[in-house]
């Protein structure tokens, strides 16, 4: 172990532990600017992560019809639009919703909501099983009274047992448990709002058990997926005026899964440019807390720094010393600022509906600023202290 | 072992350059403990700053154990400073957040050469001799102004240097202090270190081989001849 490598770091420590409060004000700036860039990557992150996920359960070419008034859309509407597009559509569901207190035996978690669906379903939404298997055409068919289970109320209903084969209540009907979905919740991102629930807590029937039976069923949805995006134009104009065609029979929207989380990451986009501006202020601050408190140092310090150069020490030994002074605060506020950072995340992923993702890059990036920050803004008054002269320090002694 | 010759200060002033002295001249063997004397303002520190390396004179030449250090750049002269030469002040300053035993070893650290351990252990002794091993973990400002000067002839000898440069080192400490003091340095300059001690004080000056006054811009043994 040799000078200045590292035993500068350790006299670094040691100076700050006696003067911790005057560390501490001068690193606020540089906690909160590390502390705001940790935020803004891991909702850049999160968004991300979020987009990849949705374009990987519902493919780019996705677009929901959603019916805004019972019978707006059904069954036969399903089989008329992957007849009038068969060269564009590669896939399509209809979905029908119920929401309905669920049970079994002395376990009552309350309301749960029901997702009639058909077979073509957990493929579109790339939903994956834990267990057992997914509604069949023959279930459709003969509204066979099975069910799926999301993993969360699979877990809320049976706390203790093993969930596949048990019978399940929902309102006065049953159903036997004949698979379960494995945990979704890093695979696909809630999309509340766009058309598409999350699939923890839902229960899954075929969805002529719920709705009855026919060729013209009442729906909710229809979910349509073309082959690409690059279709997905020519085939919602071709979907929009089929719609318009049905407007008679009530109101339907047509929500492009994708378009709205677009949307939503430009408006994450424009939140994390205010934030990045606000951080880039908030580093320079706490950058300038540090060079004033470092400032104040070499004035206070000048009979220390005239000793030193008598004992042998070089400017170049002083600098060191200075910079690595600075770096270690500079430091220590940053990781204080990739904790807040990443707590600030988690806080923001909780509150609201965006998706945060704190990652070791973003902690590399926080912790790699703040020795930015230390060493920028430590070079001047370690250079001040560099030159300051031997002889008058000692004349201060 | 030190030698001056047509050593001079003079500091730059707007109007004229203020000469502190000029053409001083000067030998001490090895061994010999030097006291330097002489009215206030008259440039005893400063000549032991040229003498400590810590300032360039502005003219003459300054040989250490035979290699003229006049010349040299900042670097090599830090290394003289750090390697030949050990200081001890009047005040004893320290560094305030390092322990007694941290700051006992700054000059090895500075040295270069030392690992952490060895130059600890090297201070850890140095304390042991002046009778402060019970303080090695102890901040500065713990001490006595007594135990303080001890620390500080302590830290000056980590390095074995050659010459010992004090100044003032009794100012603030009491008789028994001073004596005590006078003595360590009196032992270091009989085991062949020099010694140039600047005072005020007779009878400080009465422990060294040889008083040498500096008045009038000259150089002058206690016998009146000129050094």
């Amino acid at each position: 172990m040799r000078l200045p490598e590292l035993q500068v770091w350790v006299w670094a420590w040691k100076l700050w532990r006696t003067r911790a409060t005057q560390a501490l004000l001068s690193v606020l700036g540089v906690v909160s600017g590390v502390g705001g860039l940790v935020l803004v990557l891991a909702v850049g992150a999160g968004a991300q992560q979020e987009m990849r996920s949705a374009l990987g359960a519902l493919g780019s070419g996705t677009v929901i019809l959603q019916a805004d008034n019972h019978g707006a859309l059904d069954a036969a509407r399903l089989a008329r639009i992957g007849a009038l597009l068969p060269e564009l559509v590669e896939q399509s569901t209809g979905v029908a919703y119920r929401q309905a207190e669920v049970g079994a035996g002395e376990s009552h978690p309350g309301r749960a909501r029901l997702v009639g669906v058909d077979s073509q379903y957990a493929s579109m939404f790339s939903l994956r099983l834990h267990s057992g298997r997914f509604v069949t055409p023959y279930d459709v068919v003969h509204r066979s009274p099975v069910c799926v289970v999301g993993a969360r109320l699979g877990r809320a209903l049976f706390p203790r047992r093993q969930v596949l084969g048990q019978v399940v209540q929902y309102g006065a009907s049953w159903c036997r448990v004949v698979g379960v979905l494995a945990d979704n919740r890093t695979r696909l991102p809630d999309l509340e709002g766009v058309g598409v629930s999350a699939s923890d807590y839902l229960l899954y029937l075929p969805v002529t058990t719920i709705v009855g039976s026919g060729s013209a069923y009442a729906l909710d949805e229809i979910t349509v997926r073309f082959s690409d995006e690059a279709h997905l134009g020519a085939g919602l104009d071709s979907l929009r005026r089929i719609v318009e065609r049905q407007r008679a029979e009530g109101e339907i929207r047509v929500v492009v899964p994708v378009e709205v989380l677009r949307q939503k990451h430009r408006l994450q986009q424009v939140f994390q440019y205010l934030l990045l501006g606000a951080t880039f202020v908030l580093l320079v601050v706490g950058g300038t807390g540090i060079m004033n408190n470092m400032m104040l140092n070499v004035l206070s310090r000048r009979a220390e720094i005239g000793l030193r150069r008598a004992l042998g020490a070089t400017r170049a030994d002083i600098i060191a010393q200075f910079v690595s002074e600075a770096m270690v605060i500079a430091v220590a506020g940053g990781l204080a600022g990739i904790i807040l950072g990443a707590l600030s995340a988690m806080l923001l992923g909780w509150v609201s509906d965006w998706q945060t993702q704190f990652s070791l890059a973003a902690g590399a990036a926080g912790f790699a600023v703040s020795l930015l920050v230390g060493i920028v803004f430590g070079s001047y008054p370690a250079l001040q202290a560099a030159a300051v002269s031997p002889v008058r320090s000692l004349h201060e002694l | 072992m030190l030698r001056i010759e047509g050593l001079g200060k003079r500091y730059p002033h707007p109007e004229r350059p203020v000469e502190v002295f000029s053409d001083l001249a000067l030998d001490v063997p090895r061994g010999q403990f030097v006291s330097l004397m002489g009215p206030s303002g008259e440039g005893k520190s400063t000549l032991l700053h040229l003498l400590g390396c810590l300032d360039r004179p502005s003219a003459g030449r300054y040989w250490l154990e035979g290699i003229e250090v006049s010349g040299l750049p900042e670097e090599a002269l830090a290394a003289v400073r750090n390697r030949k030469i050990g200081f001890v002040f009047q005040s004893s300053h320290f560094v305030d957040y390092l322990d007694l035993r941290e700051n006992v070893a700054l000059p090895g650290f500075y040295g270069r050469d030392s690992d952490m351990r060895a130059c600890y252990a090297r201070a850890g002794q140095l304390l042991e001799d002046v009778g402060l091993g019970h303080r090695l973990h102890h901040r500065p400002a713990a001490l006595s102004g007594g135990e303080r000067q001890r620390a500080a002839v302590a830290r000056a000898l980590f390095n074995r240097p050659c010459l010992v440069l004090a100044d003032e080192p009794t100012g603030n400490l009491d008789t028994e202090n001073s004596r005590l003091l006078l003595t360590r340095l009196r032992e270091l300059a009989d085991s062949g270190i020099t010694v140039v001690m600047v005072t005020h004080d007779e009878q400080a000056a009465g422990f060294a081989d040889r008083v040498i006054d500096l008045a009038a811009g000259e150089l002058r043994e206690r016998n009146g001849a000129l050094a």
